[in-house]
C-alpha cells in the first residue's frame, strides 16, 4: 500500500524524535510491505534498529528524493508496467548532534529499504573491517558516513544475489575507486544479455554467474570450497577469510540457496571466530558463526578483488614466510626468532622450542597479512610509530600498486612493539611464483631483486618494535542493544502531509 | 586498514639531503633454508592453485535464489 502523499515536495526539512517517534515514521513505511506474497519490511526494522544503537537522535525525512540506483531500477524493468510505482523516493537521513549516522532510501515497492549507508551499531563496530565513506548532500550542506552499503532485494528484478554483488561492488566503488554499478548493469554483467524492451523477473542464479558477474564488473573473484580448504590449503576457511577481512575486502558466500557478505569478524576468549553478517533479508550487520554442517552449512567463498592481485592471501602469506624462515636461518643475531618460529609445514627440520609449545617459555612468534594499496601502506607507516630509518626505507623501496604485507608478531610484547618484522610481497607477481620486494626484521631492512632469494640488506635500527596495521579483533564485553518502542501494528503511520505544498 | 590518523598529521616533503640505506647484497649462495623446507614451500603455493580451480568447479553446482 502507498503511503499517503508519497515524495510529495516539502517546504522545509521534517524531522522526528527516533526514540518516541521513530515507531511512528517506520510504520508509514511498513504500509508498503502489506502486500500478500511479495511484502518484507524486516530490513526496515533492522534499519530504525542500527540507525537508534549508532547514536542517531532524530530521522529527517527528506523528499522527493532522485535515487540513483532505484531510478536505474524503474528505467529498465518497472517503468514497463501498465501501473508503474511512482519514479521519486524518500530518503530517511538519521542524525546524532551534529553528524548523520545513517542515510536509507525508502522506495515505493513491496520490499522498500532501497540504497542504505550506515555506521555500524555500537556492538558490531569495533569488529566492522570493510567500511567506506559515503558522501551525504541534503539541506544545502555535506556529510559523510562510515559504513558499508546495503540494500534489500526487491524480489522482482533483483534476488539476493544481485543485492549482494551490488554492496560489494558499491563499497569496492566507495572504498577503491572501481566503477559504480546498478543492478542493471550487474544482471547484464551476469550474461543474461536481456534485451532493453524485454527485461524479465529474476529467478536466481548460479553461483558461476556470480563469479562471471563479478568478472564482467572488473572485480574478478578467488572462489574457495569451504569443505575443502582443510584438505587443499591444510589451513581453516577462518584463516583465509580472515587475511581478506583484515584487508578491508568484502568476502560473499554462498549459504543454502542464499548468499550474505562478511564485513567483519571477532575472535572470542577460548579464539572462535565470529562474522559480521551484512544479508539482504536481515540487515547490514548481523552477528554469526560459519555453519559447517546441516540446512544452512556455508557452502563456498567468493572474493572479489578490487585491484591488479594475481596473488592470492594463502600464497603470500607462504612466501611471506619462507623469506622470513630464510633470513632468521641465515643470520645468527636472529637465531633467537629460530628458536620461536614454528615451522609451518611439518618438515623434518628441528622444531620450535619445545618450552614454548607448552606455554612455559616465550611465546611462539604469530603470522598476521592483509592486502593493500602501497600507497596506503606507506602513508600508514607513521602511524603505527614505524622507526623513521625503517620507514624510509620502505618508502623509498621500489613497490607494486598492490602489495600483501605478512606482519610477524610476538604476543609477549605490548600492541605498540607487538610487531618484530613484516614482510611486503608483490600482488601484481605471479601466483605461483609470488614475489617478496622488501621487509624489515627485528631493525634489518631487506630488498629482493628479482629472481633473487638473497636480498640486501641494511641495519638501520636494531631490534626495532612497532605496532601492527591490524586493529585487535578480540571480543569486547557486549553491549546493551536498544529497539524502539511500540508494536508493528499498534503505530499509527505519521502524517507527513499537513505542511505539505497541493500536489500538481 | 584505516588511514583516518592521517587528517592531523599534514603532509610535508622529505629532506634534499635524505638518502636511503639500501644495504649489501647478503653473502652466501642464495638460500639458507634446508632443500626439504623449500620443498615443502613450493607444494603449499602449488595447493593454493589448487584450491581456486575446486573452488570454481563447486561454483557450477551452487544455485542461489
Amino acid at each position: 500500500v502507498l503511503p499517503k502523499g508519497w515524495a510529495a515536495a516539502q517546504r522545509g526539512p521534517q524531522h522526528f524524535d527516533l526514540a518516541s517517534e521513530g515507531a511512528a515514521v517506520r510504520a508509514r513505511y511498513r504500509q508498503l510491505g502489506k502486500t500478500p506474497r511479495t511484502g518484507d519490511t524486516r530490513q526496515l526494522d533492522t534499519v530504525f534498529d542500527i540507525a537508534l544503537n549508532a547514536g542517531a537522535e532524530r530521522v529527517y525525512v527528506d523528499r522527493p528524493y532522485v535515487d540513483f540506483d532505484y531510478r536505474s531500477d524503474h528505467s529498465h524493468y518497472y517503468g514497463r508496467a501498465f501501473r508503474p510505482p511512482p519514479e521519486a523516493t524518500e530518503r530517511l537521513i538519521f542524525r546524532s548532534g551534529e553528524k548523520v549516522v545513517g542515510v536509507s532510501v525508502m522506495r515505493p515497492l513491496p520490499r522498500p529499504v532501497g540504497r542504505t549507508f550506515l555506521a555500524p551499531p555500537a556492538q558490531q563496530a569495533p569488529y566492522v573491517t570493510c567500511l567506506a565513506r559515503q558522501t551525504v548532500h541534503a539541506f544545502g550542506y555535506e556529510w559523510h558516513v562510515d559504513g558499508y552499503p546495503f540494500t534489500s532485494q526487491d524480489g522482482q528484478y533483483a534476488r539476493c544475489a544481485h543485492a549482494a554483488i551490488w554492496s560489494i561492488a558499491r563499497y569496492h566503488h566507495l572504498k577503491f575507486n572501481t566503477e559504480r554499478h546498478t543492478i542493471s548493469g550487474i544482471i547484464d554483467a551476469a550474461g543474461l544479455r536481456e534485451r532493453p524492451d524485454k527485461t524479465a523477473p529474476s529467478n536466481g542464479m548460479y553461483a558461476s554467474d556470480i563469479a562471471a558477474a563479478f568478472r564482467n564488473i572488473g572485480l574478478p573473484a578467488l572462489q574457495y570450497d569451504i569443505e575443502r580448504i582443510p584438505q587443499t590449503l591444510r589451513e581453516e576457511p577462518h584463516a583465509v577469510i580472515r587475511r581478506y577481512l583484515n584487508s578491508g575486502i568484502p568476502v560473499g558466500v554462498q549459504v543454502a540457496d542464499h548468499m550474505i557478505v562478511l564485513v567483519g569478524y571477532g575472535e572470542t576468549r577460548d579464539g572462535n571466530a565470529f562474522y559480521i553478517v551484512s544479508d539482504d533479508n536481515c540487515g547490514p550487520y548481523e552477528q554469526r558463526m560459519l555453519v559447517k554442517s546441516g540446512p544452512e552449512k556455508w557452502n563456498l567463498l567468493m572474493i572479489p578483488l578490487p585491484g591488479r592481485m594475481h596473488v592470492a592471501g594463502d600464497t603470500a602469506e607462504i612466501r611471506a614466510q619462507q623469506a622470513f624462515g630464510d633470513r632468521i636461518r641465515d643470520q645468527a643475531e636472529l637465531a633467537n626468532l629460530l628458536a620461536r618460529w614454528r615451522d609451518p609445514l611439518g618438515t623434518d627440520e628441528p622444531p620450535a622450542a619445545p618450552a614454548a609449545e607448552t606455554g612455559q617459555g616465550p611465546a611462539l612468534l604469530e603470522v598476521h597479512t592483509y592486502a593493500t594499496p602501497s600507497t596506503s601502506y606507506v602513508s600508514g607507516l607513521r602511524r603505527r610509530r614505524v622507526p623513521d630509518e625503517l620507514r624510509d626505507h620502505h618508502v623509498f623501496a621500489p613497490k607494486a600498486n598492490w602489495l600483501w604485507i605478512t606482519e610477524f608478531h610476538d604476543p609477549d610484547e605490548p600492541p605498540e612493539r607487538r610487531v618484530l618484522g613484516e614482510i611486503a610481497v608483490d600482488a601484481t607477481s605471479m601466483q605461483l611464483d609470488p614475489e617478496p620486494l622488501f621487509g624489515n626484521i627485528d631493525g634489518r631492512a631487506y630488498i629482493w631483486e628479482r629472481d633473487d632469494n638473497t636480498p640486501h640488506i641494511a641495519n638501520p635500527c636494531p631490534g626495532a618494535r612497532y605496532a601492527s596495521a591490524l586493529a585487535d579483533r578480540s571480543q569486547i564485553d557486549a553491549r546493551d542493544v536498544r529497539s524502539l518502542d511500540g508494536d508493528e501494528d499498534d503505530v499509527q503511520p505519521v502524517d507527513l502531509d499537513q505542511d505539505a505544498p497541493a500536489a500538481s | 586498514v584505516s588511514d583516518e590518523a592521517f587528517d592531523e598529521d599534514p603532509p610535508r616533503f622529505p629532506d634534499d639531503d635524505l638518502r636511503v640505506d639500501f644495504g649489501t647484497k647478503a653473502s652466501g649462495s642464495g638460500s639458507a633454508t634446508p632443500a626439504d623446507v623449500t620443498l615443502a614451500y613450493e607444494q603449499r603455493i602449488l595447493c593454493s592453485v589448487e584450491a581456486q580451480a575446486a573452488g570454481a568447479q563447486r561454483a557450477l553446482q551452487l544455485f542461489i535464489k
